[in-house]
């Protein structure tokens, strides 16, 4: 009984809700929901804005260097901690932290550090290093690269957990024949224990990715688009055009448009998940 | 078991509602009216409207945008709230025509209300014939706003034309200060580009293009003027400029470290909540232009159908508030705008506010800002586009009036 009742709401009000935006992308609606079909017309507006073309090659640039950013840095930082270090749960705390911060402050504060006048570059010419110039946040063609490092910065620790986690899983008796063997240390790692946690990694590299698609508020609380629209995101693009530009029948394709853009990329994944079970 | 909490509670609540008193002439006020300037307006709305005995639910929201879209979530659910403060944009139009809206036809006859206000005023409230909104002020985009300290120490009068404008703002620039101040966000640069469309073109152009978007306009030299000035304005920014919100920069200007700003006469609330003085320690002037226009953005309340008769009674008792002259005239002393009814005294506003308010009463001179007469999202695409415009610098006049025509011929 319970068990219907749970997938009764997830069908209502999560399928529910899909069709009905896929329904919206189909008309001409605005501020109020308008039921007269019209067909692909959206789409093919959507397709020919600028802005959200823009916006998927962002993400595509974002989603590539914070995806693999955040997975070599976290590992490192698992493998530095799997070397049963000293004061392990204190190093481990403070890297996990910045994911207890939320991504607006995150954004904000990565703001302040990378402002060129009242950050970091004011703070090295107030030094004496009158030409060193990291103006990265304010020129349109690299303020997308601050989006990545401050991402990076963020979700780095979870990652670290997560592989720590899987490290920790792998069988002594592994290590004792790596040790027997005397298989240098990085060879060990890149060899024979990373391929062994594969699942690991994908479940990392899922997570990373629904941070990608969804990625809206790092994106307000750091550059808010700008400059220009050289950091817009999807997200936003659907945000903006759901409210502010009180246009739900575009609003909605481009929701449309990133689910299938995201089953695309789950796609592999899932092929090489069932594959592997049957 | 469980049902029988259910009941109790639902006892309870019954209980509750039949004992609370039966309440008279309740508003739900949906706004999002919370700086200190913009509080005071709305407070001056909300005392009044107490004062004839009406109860008072306030429903603020951060911004606009968010207003907006809880009014129209709480529309959609069946939960309207009594008012809605907002613009009269392509979402007034939308709201109206679904039916959404109550009309206030019989009061405006009553009040005599029509003859009371600037025919472009009126003809914003109005849809398919009926008056779906009621004016708190009026605003108007294209003013620049000086420093009057900035300009004496370097003998530069007010600026006539644009040439002088950049010229002061050159010799500004050589003495170490910011010549034009600018902010980072497209919404304030896209209102640069209007402003100087508007400058160029004149009023009856600015119809031409921006309300009929006809396509002889968009053929005129006009376009590339304007993007060419635009693109000069562009390069006075400061290295701060990206991101930074429209009142840190005119605090720039209030500080006297940046000389000229273009912006919205809500700029003249930040002066003033400053301490400044119109005409003494700022000054103001529309956009240089032969046949100056005035670009003007109203503030409106729009009143969701309610059935509750109780609500109904607090909407009519809330427009009353709303249309008294002395609230008008407060509002505009305190937020910036130009009352919305013609026959408020307007002696007691300041320089800036006298420059409005005959801008408003010139026939001819007043039309609509692009953000209300725009229909469905093309405002938004224009805006795209001048953030584009602003900051890549290899985007050429040509193809920016060529997008720039493609998006107004796209609806």
């Amino acid at each position: 009984m319970t068990v219907v009742f749970f997938f009764g709401i997830v069908a209502v009000f999560f399928y529910g809700s899909i069709v009905w935006t896929g329904y919206m992308s189909l008309t001409r609606s605005t501020l109020m929901p308008n039921y007269n079909f019209v067909g692909f017309d959206q789409y093919i507006k959507l397709f020919t804005n600028h802005r959200w073309l823009v916006s998927c090659l962002n993400m595509v640039i974002f989603g590539v260097l914070y995806i693999v950013g955040t997975l070599a840095f976290g590992t490192l930082l698992a493998v530095f901690a799997d070397r049963r270090i000293r004061a392990e749960s204190l190093f481990r705390t403070i890297f996990l932290y910045p994911l207890a911060v939320s991504l607006i402050v995150t954004g904000l504060s990565w703001r302040w550090v990378l402002d060129p006048v009242n950050g970091l570059q004011g703070l090295v010419r107030g030094m004496g290093w009158e030409n060193f110039t990291f103006d990265w946040l304010t020129d349109p063609d690299r303020a997308i690269y601050t989006l990545v490092i401050a991402g990076i910065w963020h979700s780095a620790g979870l990652i670290m957990v997560i592989i720590l986690a899987g490290l920790r899983g792998v069988d002594e008796d592994l290590w004792k024949a790596i040790r027997m063997e005397g298989i240098p240390l990085w060879r060990a790692y890149l060899q024979v224990i990373f391929p062994g946690m594969r699942p690991v990694v994908a479940s990392c590299v899922v997570l990373l990715m629904s941070d990608v698609i969804r990625g809206y508020d790092l994106v307000i609380a750091m550059t808010k688009g700008g400059p220009g629209i050289a950091t817009e995101m999807p997200a936003k693009f659907a945000v903006d055009y759901y409210f502010a530009r009180v246009n739900l029948g575009l609003a909605s394709a481009a929701s449309i448009a990133m689910l299938v853009l995201s089953l695309l990329l789950l796609a592999p994944y899932f092929y090489s998940e069932f594959r592997r079970r049957t | 078991m469980k049902f029988r909490y259910l009941l109790s509670t639902m006892t309870i609540l019954g209980t509750f509602a039949a004992l609370s008193p039966a309440l008279a002439q309740t508003v739900d006020v949906q706004h999002y009216w919370t700086s200190s300037s913009e509080s005071k307006a709305m407070n001056t709305i909300a005392d009044s409207f107490k004062e004839r005995g009406g109860k008072w639910i306030d429903s603020p929201s951060a911004d606009f945008d968010a207003a907006l879209a809880a009014a129209t979530s709480r529309i959609a659910g069946g939960q309207p709230p009594s008012a809605i403060l907002m613009t009269p944009s392509s979402a007034l139009r939308d709201l109206a025509s679904s039916g959404q809206l109550r009309d206030f036809d019989d009061l405006a006859a009553k009040g005599g209300w029509q003859k009371v206000m600037a025919p472009i005023v009126w003809d914003k409230l109005n849809v398919d014939g009926h008056l779906v909104a009621l004016p708190v002020g009026v605003h108007a985009q294209n003013w620049v706003w000086y420093s009057k300290p900035v300009l004496e120490k370097l003998k530069i009068s007010e600026p006539k034309t644009f040439d002088e404008l950049f010229a002061a703002a050159d010799k500004i620039k050589a003495s170490g200060g910011i010549g034009i101040a600018t902010g980072g966000e497209p919404w304030q640069q896209v209102g640069i580009l209007y402003s100087v469309f508007l400058a160029l073109g004149g009023p009856e152009y600015w119809n031409e293009l921006i309300v009929k978007r006809s396509p002889e306009a968009l053929k005129s030299p006009v376009l590339t003027q304007a993007f060419d000035i635009f693109r000069k304005v562009s390069t006075y920014a400061d290295p701060a400029s990206p991101g930074r919100s429209w009142n840190d920069t005119t605090n720039l200007v209030v500080t006297d470290k940046a000389g000229f700003q273009f912006m919205g006469d809500w700029a003249r609330g930040e002066f003033l909540a400053a301490g400044k003085v119109a005409g003494k320690d700022f000054g103001c002037f529309l956009t240089p232009a032969e046949k100056p226009g005035y670009a003007i953005l109203i503030d409106v309340f729009a009143f969701p159908v309610n059935t509750d008769d109780d609500r109904i009674k607090g909407q009519t008792l809330l427009a009353d508030s709303i249309m008294e002259p002395a609230v008008q005239e407060t509002i505009a002393e305190v937020k910036g705008s130009v009352p919305s009814r013609t026959d408020v005294d307007t002696s007691k506003l300041d320089t800036c506010a006298q420059i409005g308010s005959k801008a408003l009463a010139t026939p001819g001179a007043a039309v609509q800002a692009a953000y209300d007469a725009l229909a469905g999202d093309l405002n938004g695409q224009v805006t795209d586009l001048a953030g584009q415009f602003w900051t890549d610098k290899s985007m050429t006049t040509q193809a920016a009036v060529e997008s720039f025509s493609n998006i107004l011929q796209s609806e």
